[in-house]
C-alpha cells in the first residue's frame, strides 16, 4: 500500500521546499523565545491567562490542567520548542529517559499535584491496564534499553 | 570499597563546584545538583527483607558561553548502594542521559545541538547521539533534521546502528499548522524501525480545536495509529473529545530486538480503538473538575473496557491543593476491573511559624475486581515536606511511602532528597 510512499514523501518535501523558496525573501517566522519571558508564578501554569489565540501555537492547549502530565504527548512532538521554553531536557528526562531507574512517582515523591505516572500500586495495576491498552505502556517501554524495568518478570 | 566510589564521584562533584567560579569568568554556568538517599526493604532471589539504601546523585550542567548562542548542556545519574548486600548488581550504576552543545542564533530562530540529545519530533521521540537542526524556513514553514545513533540500541555494539528523520511543518499562526515526519531507525544496518507520519493543528471558529496525528509503518506498509482530538470551549467548559486507532501489528515490532513484552503483540493481528471524552470545568475560580470516560475496544478479542473518573481539586490560599479522584476501569472480564480512588493534598508557603515550607501527601485506594495474588485491594500513603535554604538554591526534602499491596504485605519507603543549583540567578 505503502511501497510509493517514499517517493510521495520525497515529492511533497520538494514542494515544501519550493513554497519555502518563494517565501524566503521574507523574514523569519514566528519565533519561540529560548525561555519564557517572564518568571512564571509557582503553580501549575494556564498559559490561556495571557496569551490570545492568535499566536502560532494555541495556548488554551498548553494550560497545565491537573490532567496535562497524561495528555501532553501530541505537544511535545509538535512543538518542542514551547516546552523548552520553560524545561529542560532533563525535566522530560525525568520520566522519558532512556535509562532511568527509578520510576517517575519514586524519582519525584514530594509533588503529589502533578500526579506522576505509576503512583501507588501500579506494579499491580500495570497487569490490567497493559492488557487493555499495552500501546501506552509502548511509548516509553518500547525499546530493548527502556524495556529493562520489564525484562525482570517479562523476560 | 562502595564507599571508596562514593567519595571519589562526590570529591568530583566538589572540585567540580570548587573550580566552577573560575570557569563561569569566562561565561554563565549552572550546576544542578539532585542527591537522594532512600531506605527500604526487597526480596531477592536467595535473600529475604534485603537493607536496601541507594545514594543516587542526579548531576545537571549548563554553561553559557561568551560566544552568543553558544552553550552546553549535561545530565546524568549515578548510584551506589550503602546496604551490605548485592542487590543491584545487575542493575546499571548509572546513565548519561544528555551531553550536548547548543547554537542557536536568536534573530533567525536556527538552532542546532550537537552530542547526546532526547529529541521529539513528529514521529520521533528518541535519544540519539549525534546532531539536529531546527530552522524556520520563510514566514510559514518549520524544519527539523537529526541524524546520528540511537541511545536505546546498544546491547550488541553500536556498529552498523543509526538515526535519521525530521519533520516540515507549515503553519499560519492562529489558524492551522500541518507537519510531515520521518524517521529511519537502522540496528545491525537492518532496518529496525522506519515512520512516517502526518500531524495537523487547526484552530477552528468558535474557539474549537482539532489536533492530531497519524503515522505510518514504512516496513509494513500499513497504518499503526490515528490519534485525534478536538478541543470545544464552551462557557466554562472545556470538552475534548478524542479517537485513537491501533493496527498492532503495524505499531509494534516483531523484530529479535524489539522489547520483549510489545514483542508478542506485533503478530496479534489485533486492532485497538480508543473513543472518549474529557472535560474540564473551571466555573468556579477556586474549582477545577475534571471528568473523564474511555472505551477502550478491540477487534479480534471482540471485547472492551470502559475507563471512567472524576476528580475535583479545591485550590486555596497559598498555593494549598486539595485533591479527589475516583475512577472505575470496568471490563467486559472481571480480571480486568477496578476501582481507584485518590485523595491528596499539597500545601505550599505554609505560614512562618511551622518550621518546614511545603507538604505533600498522597492516599491511593484500589480494589481490584480479581484478585490478585490472593490481594483483594492496594493502600499506598506518602507523606512529604520541605524546606528551602540559601536564598532557595538548596532545597531538602524528606518522604515516608507506605504500600499493602498484592506485592508488598507492609512495605515502607524512606527518602531524602538534597536538591541544590549552583549559579542560579
Amino acid at each position: 500500500m505503502f511501497g510509493k510512499m517514499k517517493y510521495v514523501v520525497g515529492l511533497l518535501i520538494v514542494t515544501l521546499l519550493f513554497l519555502y523558496a518563494c517565501a524566503a525573501k521574507q523574514n523569519a517566522g514566528y519565533i519561540f523565545p529560548s525561555i519564557h519571558p517572564e518568571e512564571l508564578e509557582p503553580g501549575r501554569p494556564i498559559c490561556s491567562d495571557c496569551h490570545d489565540g492568535n499566536d502560532r501555537i494555541v495556548y488554551a492547549r498548553f494550560n497545565h490542567t491537573a490532567t496535562f502530565t497524561e495528555n501532553h504527548r501530541q505537544l511535545a512532538y509538535q512543538y518542542e520548542q514551547a516546552c523548552n521554553m520553560c524545561h529542560q531536557q532533563r525535566f522530560c528526562n525525568g520520566c522519558h529517559g532512556v535509562w532511568m531507574e527509578e520510576k517517575p512517582s519514586d524519582k519525584d515523591t514530594t509533588s503529589t499535584y502533578r500526579r506522576t505516572p505509576h503512583r501507588g500500586d501500579y506494579l499491580a495495576r500495570h497487569r490490567i491496564d497493559g492488557r487493555v491498552d499495552p500501546t501506552s505502556c509502548f511509548r516509553c517501554h518500547g525499546n530493548p534499553k527502556t524495556a529493562q524495568n520489564c525484562a525482570p518478570c517479562h523476560g | 570499597m562502595k564507599i571508596e566510589k562514593c567519595v571519589k564521584v562526590f570529591s568530583c562533584c566538589a572540585v567540580g563546584c570548587l573550580l566552577a567560579p573560575a570557569w563561569v569568568v569566562a561565561g554563565q554556568l549552572e550546576v544542578t545538583s539532585e542527591t537522594s538517599l532512600a531506605f527500604y526493604e526487597r526480596d531477592s532471589k536467595t535473600d529475604k527483607d534485603l537493607a536496601l539504601v541507594p545514594l543516587r546523585e542526579y548531576l545537571g550542567v549548563d554553561y553559557i558561553t561568551d560566544v552568543e548562542g553558544l552553550s552546553f548542556h549535561g545530565y546524568g545519574w549515578g548510584r551506589f548502594n550503602l546496604g551490605e548486600n548485592d542487590y543491584f548488581q545487575d542493575e546499571n550504576e548509572g546513565a548519561f542521559l544528555y551531553g550536548y552543545l547548543e547554537y542557536r542564533h536568536a534573530a533567525s530562530n536556527v538552532s542546532m545541538l550537537l552530542g547526546r540529545q532526547q529529541l521529539f519530533s513528529g514521529v520521533a521521540n528518541e535519544s540519539l547521539d549525534g546532531f539536529s537542526l531546527r530552522t524556520p524556513l520563510g514566514t510559514i514553514f518549520d524544519l527539523s533534521l537529526y541524524g546520528g545513533s540511537p541511545v536505546a540500541i546498544t546491547e550488541d555494539g553500536r556498529s552498523g546502528d543509526s538515526i535519521v528523520g525530521g519533520r516540515i511543518a507549515n503553519f499560519r499562526p492562529g489558524l492551522y499548522e500541518l507537519g510531515l515526519s520521518y524517521k529511519l531507525i537502522r540496528n545491525d544496518s537492518t532496518d529496525d524501525d522506519e515512520k512516517l507520519g502526518v500531524d495537523v493543528s487547526l484552530n477552528l471558529p468558535y474557539s474549537i480545536g482539532f489536533n492530531g496525528f497519524s503515522s505510518v509503518n514504512m516496513l509494513t506498509d500499513s497504518w499503526a495509529e490515528h490519534s485525534y482530538e478536538m478541543q470545544v470551549q464552551a462557557g466554562s467548559f472545556q470538552i475534548r473529545p478524542m479517537l485513537q486507532l491501533f493496527q498492532y501489528d503495524d505499531y509494534f515490532s516483531s523484530n529479535e530486538k524489539s522489547a520483549n513484552p510489545f514483542r508478542f503483540l506485533a503478530d496479534s493481528g489485533e486492532e485497538l480503538t480508543i473513543i472518549g471524552v474529557e472535560v474540564d470545568w473551571f466555573g468556579a475560580e477556586s474549582y477545577e473538575l475534571n471528568l473523564k470516560a474511555k472505551n477502550i475496544a478491540y477487534d479480534l478479542r471482540d471485547d472492551s473496557s470502559n475507563y471512567i473518573s472524576g476528580m475535583v481539586i479545591k485550590h486555596l490560599e497559598d498555593l494549598c491543593q486539595v485533591g479527589i479522584e475516583l475512577g472505575v476501569m470496568a471490563g467486559d472480564t472481571s480480571d480486568n476491573e477496578y476501582l481507584l480512588g485518590r485523595a491528596f493534598v499539597y500545601w505550599d508557603r505554609l505560614p512562618e511559624s511551622i518550621p518546614v515550607e511545603f507538604i505533600s501527601s498522597d492516599l491511593v485506594f484500589v480494589g481490584y475486581g480479581e484478585d490478585i495474588y490472593g490481594q483483594s485491594n492496594s493502600t499506598f500513603i506518602s507523606l512529604g515536606t520541605g524546606k528551602t535554604f540559601l536564598d532557595k538554591a538548596l532545597a531538602l526534602k524528606f518522604s515516608l511511602d507506605y504500600s499493602r499491596d498484592p506485592y508488598f504485605d507492609n512495605d515502607f519507603r524512606s527518602k531524602l532528597v538534597a536538591e541544590y543549583t549552583f549559579g542560579k540567578e
